[in-house]
């Protein structure tokens, strides 16, 4: 587990409380509000959709391990290169291998949540390596020293003045603080270092196991021009990312635009399968794929298995109203929101974000939102008691839990079909008795009601129409 | 052996109107409406013999630069689409050129031909290939894409039905100009990619 999964820092509660003071970020957050219903609206006017999405994202974590042994050979037969890696270290060196081998200068990156959880952009520059951040988004967060705050739009937390003011501090240029004219400044600003680059890394939606096909999803263009001008080509491609059949993408593709930017489909959806071949004008002449497992594969056959049914939209993030209150960085993790408050502590095994699911109301406006249906909110539970012993995922005997004499015999009792009606019968009768003993006990016992369930549904059934008083 | 979508290019304009019946001329229009609301300029259909003059048109709007092939010629002879452009006077950038990035980044528009589109997505999809360069509708600040109306297919899942992606290093669906919401959520089109898409429909 490499340490830029999470870096250390304060308090989650501290954390929370400075978002909220300030002002600049409350304002950029205003802006979530565009995308408030994407998820939530899909899910309810595609149930359809929905469910058989997350059908098919259930049965095939289920199978993982034969699904990644069909995409492997297919994706070797198409001419690519696998690199299966274990953890984040495995990841990073085998694309710093890659690297050394062709003798990379410059690398183009498109945006890739894996890429960050594996500290890619920060081990290439150890290596000397000049990586450069191609997603507009991306860029300004790298730009900043920052890191990204929203897994669709990395720079959520700033306006887009604060953006243009970064790009004019770090860079001493003149930057235009209007949107289109800084969109433009940032085309011009990166054209050169595509035309420059030895290798595109780029991260991938889904991977097709049937064909060894990578599926590519932006809508800047960014990863294509990447993957079209540089001569080598490394995706970064996380092990639950594995589709069974190219069809399956005609239910998962659109279910993902939808819910990440309510578009019907980005501007730009790349297929690809092997690197370059003969008479192809342009596109790598080497394709490398690193499949990262990092803490995935362990979930299978667990209770939070359905995490990996996750296809990273990032519409958990915009329903949720912890998060719409302060952003991704206060979460101090790769992984925000809800999916980053399950996803964290799941990945590094109890060790990073262990405070996370208690930053949370459990509204569940997460799991309505989701287009795979994951119950993020149930999740979060599971986890809230699964974490106090460390690894959540982690097989331990259930402690046996000491239990009062009292409640020992009334679970014996009850347990009995006659001794029930027996004791709820007396109970009934002696409802002021009852009431008295619950105040006297300090608690809130419910007093039973005058008449049982079973005495009148019998009166029903047997009187003909008889309701209960 | 060549895959399907070049033979049928090779072979000319394959046009079978009513392949659907009223189902296609509903995708047709689908497929206008929604590459409209992704911020693309669609055009016709025009019938094969005036599709030349369009896309000189089309690619009038971007004046200053050359027209860069992108489309296999076969297919943009067949309709005399190069004659045409060389006829107004444009500059033409032979798809050769990927070879020399800079040449096709200096042109004012890349020319391409859709092996199919796809209505309920308002998507264009383009092979990489021979005479095919990822680069043409990437580079220049205009795409031009031609599309058949008889290779409009109603849903994604009969398009993909119809493509085998190993016969390819890259299949990609086009469906709008590029574009970004990074800064405060709000769409700005042309990003990396190119700043207009202008379609034509042919058939
Ligand atoms: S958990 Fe669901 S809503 Fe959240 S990012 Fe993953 S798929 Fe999207």
């Amino acid at each position: 587990m490499s340490g830029a999964l999470v870096t250390p820092g304060r308090s989650v509660r501290e954390r929370t409380a400075a978002a909220v003071a300030d002002p600049d970020l409350q304002a950029a957050l205003r802006n979530l509000d565009r995308r408030l219903r994407t998820g939530t609206d899909l899910a309810r006017g595609r149930p359809d959709l929905r469910s058989s999405a997350a059908a098919l994202r259930r049965r095939t974590t289920a199978e993982l391990d034969a699904h990644l042994t069909r995409l492997t050979e297919a994706l070797e037969e198409a001419g690519a290169h696998v690199h299966p890696a274990p953890d984040a270290a495995a990841a990073v060196e085998a694309v710093l291998a890659v690297a050394r081998r062709h003798g990379v200068r410059r690398v183009v990156k498109s945006k890739s949540m894996a890429t960050e959880e594996i500290g890619l952009a920060a081990a290439l520059a150890a290596a000397g390596i000049e990586v450069v951040e191609t997603d507009l988004g991306e860029h300004a967060v790298q730009v900043a020293g920052e890191r990204p705050s929203h897994l669709i739009t990395p720079v959520i937390h700033k306006t887009v003045g604060g953006v243009a003011a970064t790009f004019r501090v770090r860079t001493g240029a003149e930057v235009p603080g209007e949107a289109e004219s800084l969109t433009r400044w940032v085309r011009d600003r990166l054209r050169p270092q595509f035309a420059a680059a030895d290798l595109s890394v780029t991260g991938a939606n889904f991977a097709v196991a049937e064909t060894g096909t990578l599926v590519v999803v932006t809508n800047e263009g960014n990863a294509d021009l990447g993957m079209a001008l540089a001569p080598v080509q490394v995706a970064v491609v996380p092990v639950e990312k594995v589709v069974p059949r190219l069809a399956d993408l005609a239910v998962l593709l659109p279910l993902l635009t939808r819910a990440a930017t309510g578009q019907r489909c980005t501007s730009y959806v790349t297929l690809v399968t092997g690197p370059r071949r003969p008479g192809d004008l342009d596109g790598p002449a080497e394709l490398h794929v690193v499949l990262l497992d990092n803490g995935r594969r362990r979930l299978v056959g667990t209770r939070y298995e359905e995490m990996l049914a996750c296809v990273r939209c990032g519409a958990c993030l915009n329903a949720c109203p912890v998060f719409r209150h302060v952003s991704g960085h206060a979460y101090d993790a790769t992984y925000s929101g809800p999916m980053g408050a399950v996803l964290t502590p799941l990945l590094s095994g109890g060790r990073r974000g262990a405070e996370l699911p208690w930053a949370s109301t459990l509204c569940g406006a997460c799991t309505d939102a989701c287009p795979v249906a994951i119950p993020l909110a149930d999740l979060l539970v599971h986890l809230r008691a699964d974490l106090r012993g460390g690894d959540p995922v982690a097989p331990r005997p259930r402690p046996a839990r000491p239990r009062s004499l009292g409640a020992a015999a009334w679970a014996r009792t009850w347990a009995h079909p006659a001794w029930y009606r027996a004791t709820t019968a007396v109970a009934a009768r002696l409802g002021a008795v009852v009431r008295i003993l619950g105040r006297w006990s300090g608690r809130d016992l419910p007093p039973p009601a005058a008449v049982r369930f079973r005495d009148w549904w019998r009166r029903r059934s047997c009187g003909g129409g008889g309701t209960a008083r | 052996m060549a895959p399907a979508f070049v033979r049928r290019w090779r072979d000319g304009p394959v046009s079978a109107p009513g392949r659907h019946g009223g189902r296609h001329t509903e995708s047709v229009r689908e497929l206008t409406e929604h590459l409209r609301a992704a911020g693309a300029e669609v055009e016709g259909p025009v019938p094969a013999p005036g599709a030349a003059a369009a896309v000189v048109e089309l690619a009038a709007a971007a004046p200053h630069g050359a027209v860069a092939l992108g489309a296999g010629e076969h297919r943009l002879e067949a309709l005399g689409v190069p004659e045409a452009l060389r006829a107004a006077g444009r500059e033409l950038v032979r798809p050769e050129a990927a070879d020399h990035p800079a040449r096709l980044a200096a042109a004012a528009v890349g020319l391409t031909g859709a092996e199919l589109a796809v209505a309920e997505t308002g998507s264009l999809v383009l092979a990489a290939g021979p005479g095919r360069p990822r680069l043409v509708h990437l580079l220049p600040d205009r795409h031009v894409c031609v599309v058949e109306v008889s290779a409009v297919r109603p849903t994604l899942a009969e398009a993909l039905a119809e493509i085998d992606p190993r016969s390819a290093s890259a299949w990609q669906f086009v469906s709008g100009p590029s574009r970004t919401s990074d800064l405060e959520m709000r769409a700005v089109l042309g990003v990396h990619g190119p700043l207009s898409l202008a379609v034509l429909l042919v058939g």
